[in-house]
């Protein structure tokens, strides 16, 4: 019944190709796609419908294709909805249909078509509204759906690139190739892209030939010789996907294995040789396996050698379908011609019976079509046997990309075309042709008459839409669906709107044309992802202490970007105990710490103690040199951005310390400032963060420590006090020594270039064999201890000064960044969030986020901000922001949802008095 | 498939990266009073004029780098050209950072250079003439790029926290790429 036509065809007839389809094994040839090698073997019925699971075949054969949607398999891989007609066959190439069980020949699903007329358009809407839309979705996505996605990572290649380029042309067909081949002679940078694995677009099966040469083979030379150029490009395979801003294009490249290239394009023009698209014509029974547009037909036919059946019907209110019938004819197919118009223009092909006047009454057929009820002018109806029912009801120019770019939309007695094109954006080719104006669908018999194939919408669902009022384009689109498809409307769009303008008698400029917005086709989820997965996903920093942490036992987590110790295990132990272990060390002996992700800024210049008085809360102005202070940065709302501590190196210099996480973003930002706001002041910003290493030795013998490991520093507490930094040597290495705590212990802040903080570890290691590695957990649960403040932790993109405890700095007489909001009324409301300690009454831990109410009330206190097991205390320790906490210390409130009791308390429960940070 | 081999991050018939030693890495910034004088005297120090033509270098051992505004970065430096600079700074609105610890360098050459580069970077590499300099971003982090007259492919520096997160995407992307910068997709 099916098969090949000898002699037609591109495909290589010598190169055989093994694939299997719905688990049966079938033959294509090398040049075939998926679609076209089903078809010669016979398969007609690929698909079932989305909503109504109907029977579904081919209707077109490229990337307007709404049904044949495929699943493509592969080991430990599964590449969902693939176009049967962008597949190219490759050998073992393997896969299903979507949305049908167990196949699509034998569809359970298809139980939704024998109640459809209960499901007519926005039935979704108005059914299942109670208990709730989520009970019903579940039940609704199994049974209405599309391809299945792998459970496993994609294994497919997914990457992405950028590119430059003069000229950006976009369709390899005969206009696109004219323009690419002009621009390269021409010197330009060019790039090339066309969807199809072959150059040529139409020129493939139209049989038309260019300067005198046939076309198939003209295109190919062209495409080498724009190949050959310098700097020029020619992508097949390549989709152009969206046009954004400055003229960025993103061009989709599938790759072998159904991967995907994501290429960023910046072009200095764009030109848009996007080609049209055949409209469906609108008649019962329409969507039956075996009816295809004329022109896909053709491409069938002459491009892959498809032989489409015995007996042919061509339905068309166009002439361009003429030829399709001619060429079926010439084939040796029994065509009839069924021209809706009454009486055209054209005469009848050679060798094929036209009827004139007709109209489309149903079609015949389960599974496959078996023929065609036509009524002539006369009125007389008649059934004519046939395979193949190819229907063209004329053609819409492809504008998505047009209209993205900023091209503009014109309607001339109703046919849509390109407008005004933007500067450096061009149309050219059948693109730039007006559209054949739409005519009104055939007079609705019985059946259903499909509009957008995909979305399983009908022409008696436009209806019903335009009844309820939805009578704008893009209203009509969301509730029925119409272009909301894979194929986002490619092939039934259009002939969706001009219906709509025929059933509210208004013109097509005043029913319109949705934009279409980017992507024109879909892309893969993992595309956008590229190769940004697993450890490539984003960027973890390593501290110069990295290999040593492993051999420490380290285990490495991401803390703010950076990869660091949580804590260091020791054999057997496990990671709560080795917390706590390290923590105690800190509270009892000497712990050692990679502190190196701190940032550190150098300000230096004449103004630069005036710019940090700006830049902090707190004054910096007034410190003195060789001393340190604990600050605040805000951002001009007055939310707390960053902490921590500045030194005065010299009149004219300081070290800005910012935290681990805000490294970059706080040189960044003083920059910005400087540069922005005040260029007259003579100040520089430096970042050094990463070329400075720093090891912090922590507890009450971090000065023995010290000491032992060999310091030319007085480390006794009168000469060298808390908050200040002495320069000098320890274990031989230069080094910066801060002292400064986070712990609530003795600290000091070792500070060496970034090469030998190894060394300097290594050094104190071995003079204080007492001293235990600490990671960030212990690090993070001291000072939790010690109630001090974890900026992005304890505060959010809200929290301003006084809600942390240091509101005094908004009576301050200086101006500095953020301080005008601090004075606003919401930033003096008595009841805003303020950090305060929690007590848990029951000892129980308490997590991290937790709300809590009045006992027995309602309504949110506060939250829990911070919380871990006090290794110190034994219990419990917290923080959490409540309303106007500071007032209500001692005051019992709830857990939300749990009803345990916990008490509002001082925020250090650890040394509250500092006495252990001066000893 | 990138071979790893001991002498480099990628050694492909297309794509050779291997690490590039930094002897010295340092960033100069000066104010804007009398920038020109101080320019004047920081170039005769170091022996090589500081560029002032945005993203342009100049010079051998140091090389400058325009990377700001009244900013180069100096790579390279021997240690006397760095003290004759302090020296030559002195009393000026300057600020010297050594960063030699905190960066890395690579070196990209062979024919799909340029290829691995845009594979995860925005700039238009054929802008970069020899002899230029730019910043930008490469697999989400901060990269200086830079282009040297006589010299095949790019350097690249970027921080040296980064350099193990570097490493593992120039393998990746190298893997794959054979070097057709022009021509048909296939």
């Amino acid at each position: 019944m099916s098969g090949r036509l000898e002699g037609f065809g591109r495909i290589d007839r010598g190169r055989p190709i093994g694939f299997r389809f719905a688990g049966h094994p079938y033959q294509g040839f090398a040049g075939d796609t998926l679609a076209s090698a089903l078809l010669a073997s016979g398969v007609r019925l690929l698909a079932r419908s989305f909503k109504l699971h109907r029977p579904r075949g081919l209707v077109a054969a490229g990337p307007e294709e709404p049904n044949a949607l495929v699943d493509v398999l592969a080991p430990g891989d599964r590449r969902p909805n693939l176009k049967a007609t962008e597949l190219e066959l490759r050998e073992g190439l393997e896969a299903v249909s979507v949305n049908c069980w167990p196949s699509p020949g034998f569809d359970l699903g298809a139980a939704n078509g024998l109640i459809s007329r209960f499901i007519p358009v926005g039935f979704y809407y108005k059914a299942f509204f109670w208990p709730s839309w989520r009970f019903y979705e579940p039940f609704i996505r199994r049974a209405a759906g599309l391809g299945r996605v792998g459970d496993a990572p994609a294994r497919a290649r997914f990457e992405h690139r950028f590119a430059h380029c003069d000229v950006l042309v976009v369709g390899g067909g005969q206009a696109g190739l004219t323009a690419a081949a002009e621009a390269a002679g021409a010197g330009a940078r060019v790039i090339l892209c066309e969807q199809d694995f072959e150059l040529g677009g139409a020129l493939l099966w139209n049989g038309r030939a260019v300067d005198g040469r046939e076309g198939a083979g003209w295109a190919a030379e062209e495409g080498a010789r724009v190949a050959a150029s310098a700097g020029a490009r020619v992508l097949r395979r390549t989709t152009a996907s969206g046009v954004y801003d400055h003229g960025a294009v993103a061009l989709a490249e599938r790759l072998p294995g159904d991967g995907m290239r994501l290429w960023q394009v910046r072009a200095e023009r764009l030109v848009i040789a996007t080609g049209r698209t055949e409209r469906p014509l609108v008649f019962p029974g329409n969507d039956r396996p075996g009816v295809m547009l004329a022109d896909a037909a053709l491409q069938y036919q002459a491009r892959f050698g498809v032989k489409l059946g015995e007996r042919a019907v061509v339905v068309t209110d166009d002439d361009a379908a003429y030829g399709v019938a001619q060429a079926l004819a010439a084939a040796g197919v029994r065509t009839l011609l069924a021209d809706l118009r009454a009486n055209p223009a054209l005469a009848a092909p050679p060798g094929v019976e036209r009827l004139e006047g007709a109209t489309v009454v149903r079609t015949h057929g389960a599974r496959r079509l078996s023929g065609v009820s036509l009524r002539d002018a006369a009125g007389r109806v008649r059934r004519i046997a046939c395979e193949l029912l190819a229907m063209s009801g004329g053609w819409t120019p492809n504008l998505q990309l047009f209209t993205q770019a900023g091209g503009a939309i014109a309607f001339q007695a109703g046919a849509l075309e390109p407008a005004a094109a933007p500067a450096g954006v061009a149309v050219v080719g059948s693109a730039a042709i007006p559209e054949t104006p739409p005519t009104p669908p055939n007079a609705l018999g019985r059946g259903k008459a499909f509009v957008d194939f995909q979305a399983d919408v009908t022409a008696a669902d436009i209806e019903l839409a335009a009844q309820e009022g939805f009578v704008q384009v893009e209203h009509l689109k969301r509730y029925t669906a119409l272009g909301m498809g894979t194929d986002q409307g490619k092939v039934g769009a259009r002939a969706g709107q001009a219906l709509l303008a025929q059933i509210t008698a208004r013109s097509a400029p005043a029913v319109g044309a949705p934009r279409a917005r980017p992507p024109v086709s879909p892309i893969p989820l993992a595309a956008f992802a590229g190769r940004a997965r697993g450890e490539l996903f984003a960027p973890r920093r390593r501290t110069p202490l990295h290999a040593l942490h492993q051999t420490l036992g380290g285990a490495l987590e991401d803390y703010g970007g950076w990869l660091r110790p949580a804590c260091y295990l020791r054999s057997g132990e496990a990671e709560a105990d080795a917390v706590r272990r390290e923590a105690l060390a800190v509270r009892q002996g000497v712990g050692l710490f990679d502190a190196s992700p701190l940032g550190k800024i150098e300000v230096v210049g004449p103004d630069a103690a005036w710019f940090l008085g700006r830049m902090y809360a707190n004054p910096m102005a007034s410190l003195a040199i060789g001393r340190a202070r604990y600050g605040l940065m805000l951002d001009e709302i007055g939310a707390i951005i960053d902490d921590g501590v500045a030194l005065r190196l010299a009149e004219d210099r300081f070290l800005v310390g910012a935290s681990s996480a805000g490294a970059e973003r706080i040189a960044l930002w003083l920059d910005e400032w400087r540069q922005c706001e005040w260029p007259e002041r003579q100040v520089l910003v430096a970042p050094l963060t990463t070329a400075v290493g720093v090891v912090t030795v922590s507890g009450p013998r971090a000065r023995a420590a010290l000491k032992a490991a060999g310091a030319d520093i007085d480390f006794a507490p009168e000469a060298f006090p808390h908050m200040a930094f002495r320069d000098g040597r320890v274990a031989g290495i230069e080094a910066r020594v801060v002292s400064a705590s986070f712990s609530g212990e003795r600290s000091y802040e070792v500070n060496v270039a970034a090469g030998r903080t190894e060394e300097l570890w290594r050094a104190i290691a071995a003079a204080a064999p007492d001293a235990v590695p600490v990671g960030v957990e212990a690090w993070l649960l001291l000072r939790l201890e010690k109630g001090y403040l974890h900026v992005g932790v304890d505060t959010d993109g809200t929290t301003a000064p006084d809600d942390v405890g240091v509101g005094y700095v908004a009576r301050r007489n200086v101006a500095f960044v953020g301080k005008r909001s601090l004075l606003r009324p919401e930033n003096l409301r008595p009841d805003r969030h303020q950090l305060v300690g929690l007590e848990a009454l029951d000892g129980q831990p308490l997590a991290p986020g937790a709300h809590l109410v009045r006992p027995g009330g309602q309504g949110s206190e506060g939250y829990v901000t911070s919380t871990g097991l006090s290794p110190t205390f034994g219990r419990p320790v917290a923080m959490a922001m409540v309303k106007g906490g500071r007032a209500r210390l001692g005051e019992t409130l709830a857990l939300a949802g749990e009803g345990r009791a916990v008490r509002i308390a001082p925020r250090a429960a650890y040394d509250p008095e500092g006495a252990r940070l001066h000893g | 498939m990138a071979e790893q081999g001991a002498s480099g991050v990628v050694m492909t018939p297309a794509i050779q990266v291997r690490p590039l030693p930094v002897a010295s890495f340092a960033v100069l910034r000066l104010g804007a009073a009398q920038a020109g004088a101080v320019i004047a005297a920081a170039s005769a120090a170091l022996g090589a004029a500081l560029p002032t033509t945005p993203n342009r270098a100049a010079g051998e051992a140091p090389r400058a780098l325009w990377t700001g505004p009244l900013e180069w970065t100096l790579v390279g430096s021997p240690p006397e050209r760095l003290s004759a600079l302090e020296a030559a700074l002195a009393g000026s609105i300057a600020h010297l950072a050594d960063l030699t610890d905190g960066r890395v360098g690579f070196r990209i050459a062979g024919p799909a250079a340029a290829e691995l580069i845009e594979s995860e970077c925005p700039l238009d590499l054929h802008a970069l003439a020899p002899g230029d300099c730019a910043q930008s971003l490469f697999a989400g982090v901060g990269v200086l790029i830079e282009r040297r007259e006589g010299e095949d492919g790019f350097r690249l520096y970027a921080d040296a926290s980064l350099a193990a997160h570097l490493e593992a995407w120039l393998a990746a992307v190298a893997e794959g790429l054979v070097g057709r910068g022009s021509g048909d997709s296939g």
